[in-house]
C-alpha cells in the first residue's frame, strides 16, 4: 500500500523561506511532507501564487464559520503533522483552525488569543509578575470618567494602544491632559472607522499604560509542548522616536547586541515569563523587551516569527529559523548556532513628513556597500507615504550583514546618508 | 607653711600680669587688620551670581565682598555684562602681563578669601591668577592644565584607571599615515574633539575613513579661526576616540582642598543627536534622573576616580559620564561648575550650587541637598539648518507655561544660525521646573510642538 501523504498546513499563505524550510526538512528527515495553504476566502485569490510556487493545495474557506473550516480541513486531518503561519495579522485566523486539529501539537486557540490582545496580554503579565509590566489601564470611551481613571491609574506621559490592531497602528504617546482628550477621541474615532469597514461587532477599546523610559530589544524564542523555551539572540531596536520622528516604528535593528551574558540572562528571564503568563506553547514567540533601570519590561509578545528575523538569525548565527518554527511544532528540538558569524541590521526608512512619494534616491548606491544584503521598496513613486501610526509602511528597508561591528556601523551610517526620501511639494 | 614678704612677692606679679591682660582684652583696639572676605570672580560674574552670595551672607549674618578681576579690553553683551554696580571691587588686568597681573592683585593679598571662575573660557586666566594669589586655597595651575585640555585629560584618565574612559590618538595634522594609523589603531566610529575648545565646538562623529579624513581636514582648517575668535592660544590638536555606545548624564562635585569630594545629583542629558540632529549640542538636561541607588554610587565613583586623575582640588568639577554596558566612562571633565547647574540645583534640591562653589574652595563644608523638592530642565533650540534666523516662533506660548522659569534668547531675527560643531550658539534656552515629573514633561511635550525656528 503506498504511503499516505503528509501535510505541512499554512495559513493564508507561504513565503519562499517557509517552502525552503519544508524541503530542508524533508531532506534532512527523510520525509515527503507536502505544503497546504488555507487561506481566507474572503482574502485576494492566492491561486497564480501558489501555482507557481508549487504548492500542493490551496484551500479556501471562511475562518468566521467553523463548519466552513471543518469542511475544508476533513479530507486532511489526519494527515496533516504541523501547522504555521508567518506574520501577525495571521494569529487570529490561526486560532480559529486550532480547535479542528486537536491530534498535533499547537498553541491552545485561548493562548493565541490572549497573545494577539494588547488588553488580555497585559492583564495576564500583571497576574503572572506585576514587576514584568507597566501600570495601565483599559477605556471603552472618551468620556471624563475615563480621562479621570487614566490619570489616576497611569499618570503622564503614558502611551494609547487599541486592542486588535495591527503593529503600532494609532499607538499615541500622550504627555499631558489635553493630548490625552484630543488623542482618545481621534483613536475612537478611526477604530469605529476601521470596525465598520471590518464588519466588526465588538465594542472597540484602548489599551492606556505608562511610557517605558529605556532602550528597545526584542527576542525570539521557540516554546516546545512542554513549555521548555530556547531563546534566539536578543536584537537590538531603535524606534523612529530616537531619531526625531513622533513615531514608533522599529527604525533600525541590529543583532548580536553588546549586553553582557548577566544582562542578557535577565532579558531572557522576563521573555521567558512573558510567554509562561501567556500559557504559550508549541510555538515560536516574539517578544519586545524594554531595558529600564528598574529591570527588563515587557512592552509586548507576539505568537509568531519576528520581522526581519529569519534573515538576520541566518546571517548572524546561520540560525534557520523557519526551519526551527517547524521543528518546534513538529515537536522536535530546534537548532540555534551559538557561533557568531556577522553583525546584522536592518534599517525602515519612512518619509519624515506625511505625502505622495515623488522619489528614493541613492538606492543604487546603497547596493554596492559592502555590507549589502538586500533592499525592498515598499512604496512606489505616486503612492502616499504615512506614518507607521497612521497605518503605513516604511517606503523601504535595508539589511546589511558585516564580520566587523565597526564596517557595518559604517555602512549603516552611509546607507542614512545616500537615501534620500523626496515627496511631491504640496 | 608661715607666709614671708618673700612668697607674697610671686602672687602680685600674677595679679599685675592679669591686670595688663584685663586691660587689654577691655580697652578697644581698632582692628587695621584687613578682613578676608573677598570672592574674586576672574573674567566673568553674573547677577545670580551675587544675589546668591549676598542671600548666602544675609542668612548666615555674613559679608562677603565680591569682587570681579578682568581684561579691560575683553566685551560683554547684554547677557554678559558684570553687574558692575553691585560689585564691591572691580579689578582690572591684562592677564598676558606679570606686571599688570601682580599690581592688580598684591594689595589685596591678605584679603581675598576665594578665587573663583565661571566658564570653560576663564580657567586660562583663573591659571595666571594663582600665583599672585598664593594665600588663598585653589586648585593647582596644573590640575587646570588637565582639566581645560582634552588631551591631557584622556592621558591623566587613561594612566589613572585604563577603564575610565575610550581608548584615543592625538593628531596634529592630516595625511594619509595619520589616517591609517587611527585605522590601525581605534575601533570606528570615533569622535574627533580638538584639544581646548569648549563645549561641543568642531566635535564630530565619524563611522568610516573616508568621513574621518574628510572632517579632520574640515576641523584644522576651522580651528586656526575658532582659537582666534575664542582667545585660544593652544598648538592645534585634535583627539580622537572611540565612540562610547550609552546614555549620557552629568554631575557637578565639590573638591575640597584636601580632596574630599561631594557629590550633587546627576543630571541626564539628551544630545542634539537623538532627535534627528548631526550634532552634539545638550539638548534636553534633567534632573532628579531615574537611576537607582546602585547606578548613582557607581556614577559617583567613576565621577570621584576622574576628578583624582586630575588632581583637582579647592574646586567644582562638573563631570560628563557615559553609563555603558561595561559601566560608567567619563566623556569629559571640566575644573567649573557645569551650565544651568545653579538653576537645575535649586529648583529641584534648593541648593545654593553658587555658594557652594565658593564654600569648596575656601575649604568650607558645603550644603549639599539630596531631598528632592521638583524636577527640573533646561533646553536648547537651535535651527534645523545653518543659515539666517527668519523666524523664531511660539515664545509667547512658551511664556504662558507653569514650568517656565527662565528663558534665554541668544539670537534675533537675521542673525546667522550655525550648528554647535560650527561654533554656533543656540537661538534660545530655557529652564522650566516642576514639582511634578509628569507636569514638565507635558510642558516639555508642549514646547516642542510649539517651537517655530525658521532659518533660510
Amino acid at each position: 500500500m503506498p504511503k499516505q501523504k503528509e501535510y505541512i498546513l499554512f495559513i493564508t499563505s507561504v513565503s519562499n523561506k517557509g517552502i525552503e524550510a519544508v524541503n530542508t526538512y524533508n531532506k534532512k528527515k527523510g520525509t515527503s511532507y507536502k505544503i497546504v495553504v488555507l487561506r481566507d476566502k474572503n482574502k485576494k485569490s492566492w491561486d497564480l501564487i501558489a501555482k507557481k510556487k508549487n504548492i500542493h493545495a490551496l484551500l479556501t474557506c471562511d475562518f468566521n464559520k467553523p463548519h466552513d473550516i471543518e469542511k475544508t480541513l476533513s479530507p486532511f486531518k489526519t494527515t496533516i503533522k504541523a501547522a504555521t503561519f508567518y506574520g501577525d495579522g495571521n494569529a487570529v485566523l490561526f486560532a480559529k483552525i486550532v480547535p479542528h486539529l486537536p491530534y498535533i501539537n499547537l498553541p491552545s486557540a485561548q493562548s493565541l488569543e490572549w497573545s494577539t490582545d494588547k488588553i488580555a496580554m497585559r492583564q495576564l503579565f500583571e497576574a503572572y509578575d506585576k514587576t514584568i509590566t507597566p501600570s495601565f489601564t483599559i477605556v471603552k470611551d472618551a468620556e471624563e470618567k475615563s480621562i479621570e481613571k487614566i490619570i489616576k491609574k497611569v499618570g503622564f506621559p503614558l502611551v494609547i494602544k487599541p486592542a486588535g490592531l495591527a503593529a503600532s497602528l494609532l499607538v499615541t504617546m500622550c504627555y499631558h491632559e489635553d493630548e490625552l482628550r484630543a488623542s482618545l477621541k481621534k483613536v475612537f474615532k478611526k477604530i469605529q472607522k476601521i470596525y465598520k469597514e471590518n464588519n466588526r461587532t465588538t465594542v472597540p477599546k484602548l489599551l492606556v499604560e505608562q511610557f517605558m523610559e529605556g532602550e528597545m530589544y526584542s527576542i525570539d524564542a521557540y516554546v516546545s509542548r512542554t513549555g521548555e523555551v530556547v531563546f534566539c539572540p536578543l536584537v537590538y531596536v531603535k524606534t523612529g522616536k530616537a531619531i526625531g520622528f513622533d513615531d514608533f516604528f522599529g527604525y533600525l535593528r541590529i543583532t548580536p547586541t553588546q549586553l553582557k551574558p548577566t544582562t542578557l540572562q535577565k532579558a531572557q528571564v522576563v521573555a521567558e515569563k512573558a510567554i509562561h503568563a501567556m500559557n504559550l506553547r508549541s510555538t515560536v514567540a516574539h517578544i519586545e523587551l524594554m531595558r529600564t533601570e528598574d529591570g527588563w519590561k515587557v512592552i509586548e509578545l507576539g505568537p509568531r516569527i519576528g520581522g526581519f528575523r529569519h534573515e538576520m538569525y541566518a546571517l548572524s548565527f546561520g540560525i534557520d529559523h523557519s526551519l526551527n518554527d517547524l521543528y518546534t511544532r513538529l515537536g522536535e528540538k530546534p537548532f540555534v548556532g551559538k557561533k557568531q558569524k556577522a553583525f546584522v541590521a536592518v534599517l525602515n526608512f519612512y518619509a519624515k513628513k506625511e505625502g505622495i512619494l515623488k522619489n528614493v534616491v541613492g538606492l543604487r548606491k546603497v547596493k554596492k556597500l559592502e555590507s549589502f544584503q538586500a533592499i525592498t521598496q515598499h512604496i512606489q513613486t505616486g503612492q502616499k507615504c504615512l506614518y507607521a501610526k497612521h497605518g503605513g509602511k516604511s517606503v523601504c528597508n535595508v539589511t546589511l550583514s558585516h564580520k566587523s561591528r565597526p564596517k557595518l556601523l559604517a555602512d549603516i551610517r552611509r546607507t542614512e546618508q545616500m537615501i534620500s526620501i523626496d515627496l511631491e511639494e504640496k | 607653711m608661715k607666709k614671708t614678704t618673700d612668697n607674697l612677692l610671686v602672687p602680685l606679679a600674677l595679679v599685675g600680669k592679669l591686670y595688663d591682660h584685663m586691660i587689654r582684652v577691655v580697652k578697644h583696639v581698632p582692628d587695621d587688620k584687613p578682613k578676608k572676605n573677598i570672592i574674586l570672580y576672574i573674567g566673568k560674574v553674573y547677577p545670580h551670581m551675587v544675589e546668591a552670595i549676598r542671600a548666602y551672607g544675609k542668612k548666615h549674618d555674613v559679608t562677603y565682598r565680591i569682587g570681579l578681576l578682568y581684561d579691560p579690553k575683553q566685551k560683554f553683551t547684554d547677557q554678559t555684562r558684570p553687574p558692575f554696580d553691585d560689585l564691591d571691587i572691580i579689578l582690572t588686568c591684562d592677564f598676558s602681563s606679570d606686571e599688570s597681573l601682580q599690581k592688580a592683585l598684591s594689595s589685596l593679598q591678605d584679603e581675598i578669601w576665594v578665587v573663583t571662575v565661571r566658564g570653560d573660557d576663564m580657567i586660562p586666566r583663573l591659571q595666571r591668577v594663582i600665583p599672585y594669589v598664593p594665600y588663598v586655597r585653589t586648585p593647582t595651575e596644573k590640575s587646570l592644565s588637565w582639566a581645560s585640555d582634552k588631551i591631557l585629560m584622556r592621558q591623566h584618565l587613561k594612566r589613572y584607571n585604563p577603564a575610565l574612559s575610550p581608548n584615543f590618538l592625538i593628531v596634529e595634522k592630516v595625511d594619509k599615515q595619520t589616517i591609517k594609523h587611527i585605522e590601525d589603531t581605534l575601533v570606528f566610529p570615533v569622535m574627533v574633539k580638538p584639544a581646548g575648545l569648549a563645549a561641543s565646538r568642531l566635535v564630530g562623529m565619524c563611522y568610516h575613513k573616508e568621513e574621518l579624513e574628510s572632517f579632520l581636514k574640515k576641523v584644522f582648517k576651522e580651528i586656526d579661526a575658532v582659537y582666534q575668535e575664542t582667545g585660544g592660544n593652544w598648538t592645534p590638536k585634535v583627539l580622537v576616540e572611540e565612540f562610547i555606545e550609552g546614555q549620557m548624564y552629568s554631575l557637578d562635585a565639590f573638591v575640597s582642598p584636601s580632596g574630599k569630594i561631594s557629590y550633587c545629583p546627576l543630571v541626564s542629558i539628551k544630545t542634539g543627536k537623538s532627535i534627528g540632529f548631526d550634532d552634539f549640542f545638550g539638548y534636553l538636561q534633567m534632573t532628579p534622573p531615574n537611576l537607582n541607588t546602585d547606578s548613582v554610587a557607581a556614577a559617583e565613583e567613576a565621577a570621584g576616580q576622574g576628578i583624582r586623575a586630575l588632581g583637582l582640588r579647592a574646586t567644582t568639577a562638573h563631570v560628563e559620564l557615559f553609563k555603558t554596558e561595561q559601566g560608567w566612562k567619563i566623556i569629559e571633565i571640566g575644573a567649573r561648575v557645569g551650565g544651568f547647574r545653579h538653576m537645575l540645583y535649586e529648583f529641584s534640591f534648593g541648593m545654593n550650587h553658587t555658594m557652594n562653589d565658593v564654600l569648596t574652595r575656601a575649604g568650607k563644608k558645603v550644603d549639599v541637598k539630596k531631598k528632592i523638592q521638583g524636577y527640573s530642565a533646561a533646553m536648547k533650540f537651535f535651527g534645523k539648518k545653518e543659515g539666517k534666523l527668519v523666524k523664531i516662533g511660539g515664545i509667547k506660548k512658551i511664556q504662558e507655561l507653569k514650568s517656565l522659569e527662565r528663558l534665554y534668547i541668544n539670537q534675533k531675527v537675521g542673525d546667522t544660525c550655525k550648528f554647535a560643531q560650527h561654533g554656533g550658539t543656540s537661538v534660545f534656552n530655557l529652564v522650566l521646573f516642576h514639582k511634578d515629573k509628569s507636569e514638565l514633561l507635558a510642558d516639555i511635550r508642549r514646547i516642542e510642538q510649539t517651537v517655530d525656528i525658521q532659518v533660510e
